[in-house]
């Protein structure tokens, strides 16, 4: 699991994480390289600039992204420049950027480039826009963080994966990460015209323990707009769906969960897990398996 | 104010009257394609300058013969609208080195004012001056790229680039196959698969394998189970790198004379470019107020009168499209006001407020340069437009509430001055005794009939003003108490009352005369349901 290109192609994938170098970049590096591998040029963006030095998943300084002709880029226009790809401009994107205007670019030949992207919702849903409205690519990537992915609800076919390391000190943390994850991304799509019916709710803001503690006693169906509204931990939020239900209005695909393991073994991790996450669970791409190796 | 053009009314001054007379609702509908055309909207220009907006409404008229010009080819409109759509911002100063980014806005302007410039046809380029721009700018740019919409720094501008990015690709080349062989290498002596991946992780016995094969793979060590394995580079590969640093270098220092060299021709015809955007600015705009005027059924305003104020059949359209929501059937205004100051009196639901908004809704979108929802409309340009009441959202009540009145009073009073003004006043000093109200309207009146230049509308319930001779005394003619009452069924819902009570307004106005006027307020109440004996003894009372 997401290491084929079918994984890809034909769509918007967000790569996200819960934190800062779990890996999400060299993650994005293996799905373009599987993209290229199978003849298509993709397109790919950040959201924001994460300023990043290492990366979880080689433990090496912050990887740029490998460039390969044809493909279209986001960025500012000096790391465009610097990142020796002879780029050619196709649209500046509104807004800007501490490194200056972001641009998007074809690569004419190949490189390596340090991606910045737009800032906030609105900027990825203008780019992704840009990208599908000029029809520059038919597989789009966007490395950012989790509480960006809101502008994948409104993309037909787009999916989400999450990226996320375990070492021994924070194996718990990070299955619970993981479990939480996976029960957010199977929350039930609101019908339409949820709202008008006895019990529905729809919180228009996050679902927090405050928000949830004025919630009326007769909401006994509450839906938020998705699932990266919902900042509750695991035990509020089970006790919240012990007496509610829980929907959202926007669902988004979860393509499957990424575990960066070093070291603990895959068992280890996977035996925290209940079955749903644990079958979203794909193992670091980079990692040969024995079989692989041998 | 600085920066901002002359004969325009000043934004501070016309926030009332822009808020009450619910001019945002028809500007929401104002969709311009282009960046300077939406920067433009969103100043939204109210004009004092008179040839200012006949200017803008020739315009009007001359894209709007162009939009009935091309009836027949709907397509020429669709390509018009698709290169005003997608008109880039340009740079706005001059450079010695614009960047990549700055000469990529250039050429795509030039290219979509080029395909501008095609979509239109000879009458309509004449009209709004859409000659060629820069041509040999844009031939020296076309240079520059795939397609005429993207830009780079191609080797059609130079030789020596063409020269050194061929040794880059030989290079590249190079590296990749270096990079391939000893993949390749790694896989077959040491069964490790890289299939594009920059680096692997491996088991500690393949990981020791490679430790005794040094020259293939760099080996590091994870975590306790793996160990990270890359190709290691040899010294070939070191080369190949440093040459590729080294032509790397030498093509940004030629790309760096390319780009500085387009700079000065960019610089030279900015002038020229400006222009260019400027008058692709004034189409953008003038065709989208063609689209309202032809959309809408606007007709010119005639902005030719002294002191008339004259409309028929005028539609203040938010209120038009509210009465269709709801069902209701909306009555245009036709109304002539020859003096100085009109006194629009009617009773609550009847109109009155509805009548003054029209009154200025009109009045902004005619100084705002646009066509009017009416059937004719005569006017003259004011430099101001002054509100004086209670604004959506706002409850003035008591004496902070009359003070806020007087406030606004005295800031439109202050204003009247050279180039006149018309001011609206919705129930003026309703927050005070009606027999001080009465007294204050009264001399207020009487003082702006007085003043040259100013044009001013008061609505009120207030019947025992002091008439002034240089004031119109109208009415709404209110309710039809007859059609009222027999469509009313006893028990009918208070809702249900209401709106047919509503339908049966007549939402004109016609000539007041002095005493008490029609006590429509005491029908409505006995129309939904007040005690008879109360509204009898009422009517007793006023008689």
């Amino acid at each position: 699991m997401l290491d084929r290109a079918e994984d890809f192609l034909g769509r918007v994938t967000f790569v996200t994480g819960p934190e800062k170098h779990c890996g999400k970049t060299t993650f994005l590096n293996r799905a373009l390289s599987l993209v290229r591998a199978a003849g298509e040029r993709p397109a790919f963006l950040s959201i924001g600039y994460d300023g990043e030095a290492r990366d979880s998943l080689s433990a090496a300084r912050k990887p740029s992204v490998p460039v390969s002709p044809g493909d279209v880029v986001i960025s500012a226009e000096r790391f465009l420049r610097d990142g020796r790809i002879l780029p050619e401009i196709l649209e500046i994107l509104p807004g800007s950027s501490a490194f200056g205007r972001i641009c998007a670019a074809r690569a004419r030949r190949p490189g390596r480039i340090v991606l910045v992207g737009p800032e906030g919702n609105e900027g990825v849903a203008r780019a992704l826009a840009f990208l599908r409205d000029e029809g520059v690519a038919r597989t789009v990537l966007v490395d950012g963080a989790i509480n960006r992915i809101t502008q994948a609800a409104s993309w037909p076919g787009a999916r989400f994966v999450f990226v996320l390391r375990a070492d021994a000190a924070s194996l718990d943390k990070s299955a619970r990460q993981a479990r939480r994850l996976s029960s957010l991304a199977s929350l039930p799509a609101a019908p339409p015209g949820f709202g008008s019916g006895e019990g529905e709710h729809i919180l228009d803001g996050p679902l927090t323990a405050a928000t949830a503690g004025a919630l009326p006693d007769t909401a006994r169906a509450v839906a938020v707009e998705d699932f990266t509204k919902v900042f509750l931990d695991d035990g509020e939020l089970r006790s919240f769906r012990t007496g509610r239900e829980l929907l959202v209005k926007a669902p988004v695909e979860c393509a499957g969960i990424v575990a960066v393991l070093r070291g603990v073994s895959r068992p280890a991790f996977l035996s925290r897990l209940d079955g749903e996450t644990a079958a979203r669970i794909a193992f670091n791409p980079y990692e040969l398996s024995p079989e692989a190796a041998a | 104010m600085s920066g901002r053009p002359a004969g325009l009314l000043a934004p501070e001054d016309l926030a009332d009257a822009w808020s009450f007379s619910r001019a945002e609702e028809f500007w929401d509908l104002y969709r311009p394609y282009t960046p300077y055309g939406k920067d433009e909207r969103d100043e939204r220009r109210v004009h004092s300058d008179r040839a200012a907006i006949e200017e803008l409404l020739d315009r009007t008229e001359a894209a709007a013969a162009w939009l009935d010009s091309t009836r027949e080819d709907p397509a020429a409109r669709d390509r018009a609208g698709y290169y005003l759509k997608r008109m880039p911002r340009l740079p706005s100063s001059v450079k010695a080195e614009y960047e990549l980014a700055e000469i990529f806005q250039v050429k795509k302007f030039l290219a979509d004012y080029q395909g501008l410039r095609t979509a239109l046809d000879e009458t309509a380029r004449d009209a709004f001056g859409l000659g060629l721009a820069a041509p040999d700018l844009a031939a020296e740019l076309g240079k520059g790229g795939s397609d005429p919409e993207t830009f780079f720094v191609s080797d059609a501008y130079d030789p020596a680039l063409a020269e050194v990015r061929m040794s880059i690709a030989r290079t590249d080349a190079d590296l990749e196959a270096a990079r391939s062989a000893a993949e390749t290498r790694l896989a077959a002596r040491h069964g490790v698969r890289l299939s594009g991946r920059d680096f692997a992780l491996v088991p500690r016995a393949q990981a020791e394998a490679l430790l005794a094969d040094r020259d293939l793979a760099v080996v590091e060590p994870y975590d306790d189970r793996l160990y990270l394995v890359r190709p290691a580079a040899d010294a070939r590969i070191l080369g190949l790198r440093d040459l590729r640093d080294e032509l790397a270098a030498r093509e940004r220092k030629l790309e760096d004379d390319v780009i500085r060299r387009l700079s000065g021709l960019i610089a030279s015809a900015l002038p020229e470019i400006r222009a260019a955007s400027e008058r692709t600015r004034d189409f953008d705009l003038a065709l989208a107020r063609a689209r309202l005027a032809r959309d809408l059924g606007l007709v010119r305003p005639d902005l030719s009168a002294e002191g008339d104020w004259e409309l028929t059949a005028g539609r203040f359209l938010p209120c038009e499209v509210e009465c269709g929501d709801l069902g209701l059937a909306y009555t245009p205004l036709s109304a002539r006001f020859g003096k100085p100051v009109t006194t629009i009196f009617g009773s609550n639901m009847g109109g009155k407020t509805v009548a003054l908004k029209t009154v200025l809704f009109f009045q902004v979108l005619a100084q705002a340069g646009f066509h009017v929802p009416a059937a004719s409309f005569r006017t003259r340009v004011y430099a101001r437009l002054s509100y004086v009441g209670e604004l959506a959202g706002e409850r003035l009540a008591g004496l902070s509430g009359f003070g806020f009145e007087i406030h606004r009073f005295i800031r439109a009073w202050e204003g009247m001055g050279e180039g006149g003004c018309l001011a609206v006043f919705d129930e003026f000093a309703r927050t005070t005794s009606s027999r001080e109200a009465e007294a204050l309207l009264s001399a207020a009146q009487a003082e702006l009939a007085a003043r040259p230049g100013v044009k001013s509308f008061f609505a009120t319930h207030f019947r025992g003003l002091v008439r002034s001779p240089g004031v119109d005394y109208l009415r709404m003619r209110g309710l039809d108490r007859k059609a009222a009452s027999e469509c009313l069924e006893a028990d009918a819902p208070r809702a249900e009352r209401l709106a047919r009570i509503n339908r049966h307004m007549r939402y004109e106005l016609e000539p007041d005369a002095e005493g008490p006027g029609p006590a429509d307020a005491l029908t409505v109440a006995a129309l939904l349901g007040l005690p008879g004996e109360i509204v009898k003894k009422a009517e007793g009372m006023l008689r």
